[in-house]
């Protein structure tokens, strides 16, 4: 069987991996940030700051 | 996953829908470990897995406030599918654009294409994809089936199994015996499926 050879070091995937804490708390962040209002029918996505 | 822990987490997302911020918190910390090494598996990249996480629960979010979840307790499932349909989306546009390494000699002639080429390259897509189409009707109907699933589709080999009511390695066997099998009639009726 050929064999393959790569130069660059191949990440073994962690079963811990976990996002960085930034990542998450970007996530809170935007979650507290974004509300819809609904108008009639209408659904408006609003990002508050 | 038991039955407490599905409807701790059909409660959790009612409660976050409801405006509790903090059960957002909690399922995130719950899953973040799966849905993250899933992603990482996927593209091997740790500021890449880190963007498609974050989109992933954007995704999430959006559709939880606009009520549009109706997924009934089986909430990581439908986070992993979000995830996952995302890092096809990666491999779609990676595929697309065309990459720019810094090498000192930079040749603008290299990026500029020539329209009418594309035009042509175009042609001779639509016609294999037309071919391709007339020669897949061939495959007995339950391969015909998964493949189009499966390649025009873009369903998962589990939805693939779901909807066709047979278990992922038959999904999987019928996959592979209709590739075996369009590789037979392309040859058979010697067809150039190239351009």
């Amino acid at each position: 069987m050929a064999k393959t050879y790569s130069n660059e070091a191949f990440q073994i995937p962690s079963k811990r991996m976990k996002p960085s804490a930034k990542t998450v708390r970007v996530i809170l962040d935007f979650s507290k940030a974004f509300t819809v209002v609904t108008y009639k029918d209408l659904q408006f996505d609003s990002v508050q700051n | 996953m038991n039955r407490t822990s599905i409807s701790s987490e059909a409660t959790l997302v009612k409660q976050y829908i409801e405006g509790d911020e903090k059960s957002l918190c909690t399922l995130i910390n719950r899953h973040q470990q799966k849905i993250f090494s899933f992603i990482f598996s996927k593209v091997y990249d740790k500021d890449l897995a880190e963007d498609i996480f974050q989109d992933t629960f954007i995704k999430v979010i959006r559709t939880l406030k606009r009520g549009k979840y109706n997924e009934e307790g089986k909430f990581l499932p439908w986070v992993m599918r979000i995830a996952h349909n995302l890092v096809i989306d990666h491999f779609r546009k990676s595929n697309r654009m065309q990459k720019f390494e810094g090498k000192g000699d930079f040749e603008i002639l290299d990026f500029i294409t020539d329209d009418d080429l594309n035009a042509e390259r175009q042609i001779i897509k639509s016609q294999i994809e037309t071919d391709l189409h007339e020669l897949i009707k061939e495959l007995p109907q339950d391969q015909l089936e998964v493949l189009e699933m499966r390649i025009f589709k873009d369903m998962s080999f589990k939805e693939i199994a779901f909807k066709t009511d047979v278990s992922i390695n038959t999904a999987l066997g019928r996959m592979r015996y209709a590739l075996i099998n369009l590789r037979k009639i392309i040859e058979k009726h010697q067809v150039v499926l190239t351009n």
